[in-house]
């Protein structure tokens, strides 16, 4: 039965194909053998001339594309926006051994290049420079020196990149921002002097270090400033300002009248280790008195310069929640 | 690369010359193919040529690593075809047979080429559209099931098995008609 089915079936099938190769399919007319090909040629050439501009227009004309592409491009731009904030919120308190240190400084170099103005630059820079001391304190406290070298060159990069760009703006902004960074300076130099006792070898190396970028730092400043260090000559009455773009202030042409007012102790210009550095009121001096230039707070408990200015009246306001000193 | 391949590279590169031999070599397999598709020689013409102006349009995208070029060209007739059907289906079944009646009338050499013709063409019209499509492009457009299964995006096993219902049924609707 299935074998005669089967038969059936083949028989089927062989009478068909030979059915289909007796069919004679009627020929195409000569418009398609003979013409078709010139004209699909042009139709071709017609099509190419006018399907840029069709294209370009195409968005326009439709209002369905249009729409798409706007929604797409949105969406991109919204996960871009949400996983850049995303990732900028959770770096922020970042610490030295975390691997998100890397991207917490990434924002902050971005943010300096994007930075058109050198006053503002100098500014985040002395942002920044707090910032790198909060890490150290929380270093301090948790005993951990992992990325203490790192946090070493990044606060580096901070004090001299801030002390660089001195150089780049007018001798009024100078002389507005100077006595602001050389007070941070002064602060960092007498935070740290507190935080290195007992550390781990690591973390203490990378305060000694930090000190003396501090300390170098503020006396490129003062030298810039025209103000007098140890290895200098004293400057004549009447000799005009010696370099950099900050002219004299007043607080520099007071401390040259009165370099004993303050009760500082000189400078050791040659060794600016903190070895050299013995407070005479640490509870009453912000800044280091080794130079001369300590600021001291006043009876409200502001820091004040020696000139009796009230700093943070000057507008500078530290990152760190203690104003940036030490508790 | 056999010929064709590199005509339509050629062609990509503005040879009018080798698009002409392209077309003078697929003109008469896919207008046979349209032809037994849609029973009317008037829409299989303009089938074809809207065809070949597709695949002159877009054959810088053809890719010869992904099957021969007869199968692409093919492909595109299939699919100019699906829309075609899809066209008539929406202006009704009323109007698509008065156009049969019309315009699918062939020129037979002799009485029984048309009444052979016009047995076939109702033979076809009682298969399903994807066993029609195989006969037409295995029996009237010379292709090889190989080539049938690129324009259809089908297995080869899938068009062998088209083939065989295909044949079977049509075998018994021609036989029910008294050809033997």
């Amino acid at each position: 039965m299935a074998i005669m089915r089967r038969d059936r079936k083949e028989t089927l099938e062989a009478a068909a194909v030979s059915f289909l190769a007796e069919v004679a399919t009627p020929s195409a007319s000569s418009r398609l053998k003979d013409y078709g090909m010139q004209r699909v040629w042009a139709r071709a050439e017609a099509y190419h001339e006018i399907k840029a501009p069709t294209t370009a227009r195409r968005a326009y004309r439709n209002p369905a594309l249009l729409r798409h592409v706007l929604v797409v491009g949105l969406v991109v731009l919204m996960v871009l926006l949400v996983s850049t904030t995303g990732v900028y919120a959770f770096s922020y308190n970042a610490t030295p051994d975390s691997p998100l240190y890397g991207t917490k400084i990434f924002f902050e170099r971005a943010r300096v290049t994007l930075t058109p103005s050198s006053v503002e630059d100098i500014r985040l820079e002395m942002r920044y420079s707090e910032r790198r001391m909060e890490e150290l304190q929380a270093m301090v406290a948790s005993g951990n020196q992992e990325g203490s070298d790192r946090w070493l060159r990044e606060y580096r990069r901070n004090v001299e990149g801030a002390g660089v760009l001195f150089e780049t703006i007018s001798p009024q902004e100078a002389e507005q921002l100077s006595p602001q960074f050389q007070d941070m300076l002064d602060r960092h130099e007498h935070m740290m002097q507190g935080m290195r006792h007992g550390q781990p070898s690591g973390l203490s190396g990378s305060i000694e270090g930090a000190y003396q970028v501090c300390d170098g730092e503020r006396m490129r400043m003062r030298r810039r400033c025209g103000q007098e260090t140890p290895g200098d000559p004293p400057q004549q009455p009447g000799e005009p300002q010696r370099k950099g773009n900050c002219p004299a202030t007043e607080e520099s042409s007071m401390q040259q009248e009165l370099p004993s007012s303050s009760g500082a102790q000189p400078v050791d210009d040659s060794a600016p280790s903190w070895g050299a550095y013995t407070p005479t009121d640490p509870s009453q001096t912000t800044g280091s008195p080794a130079n001369g230039t300590g600021s001291t707070v006043n009876e409200t408990g502001s820091p004040v310069n020696e000139s009796g200015q009230d700093l943070e009246g000057m507008g500078y306001q530290g990152d760190s929640p203690h104003g940036g000193h030490m508790p | 690369m056999t010929p064709l391949e590199e005509l339509a590279q050629r062609t990509a590169d503005g040879d009018r010359d080798a698009f002409a031999e392209i077309y003078g070599t697929l003109v008469d397999p896919i207008y046979r193919y349209l032809y037994w598709n849609t029973g009317s020689r008037e829409d299989a013409e303009d089938l074809a040529e809207e065809v070949f102006l597709k695949c002159l349009v877009n054959i810088g995208g053809y890719d010869a690593g992904r099957g021969p070029f007869k199968a692409w060209a093919f492909r595109i007739a299939h699919n100019l075809l699906v829309d075609h059907q899809r066209r008539r289906g929406r202006r009704g079944q009323e109007e698509l047979k008065e156009d049969l009646r019309d315009g699918a009338s062939p020129t037979p050499e002799s009485l029984e080429d048309e009444e052979r013709a016009r047995a076939l063409r109702e033979s076809l019209e009682g298969l399903p559209s994807n066993q029609r499509q195989v006969i037409a492009m295995k029996y009237f457009a010379d292709m090889s099931n190989a080539e049938v299964a690129k324009a259809l995006g089908r297995s080869e096993g899938a068009v062998n098995a088209l083939q065989h219902r295909a044949l079977r049924r049509l075998g018994k609707m021609l036989e029910e008609q008294g050809w033997k």
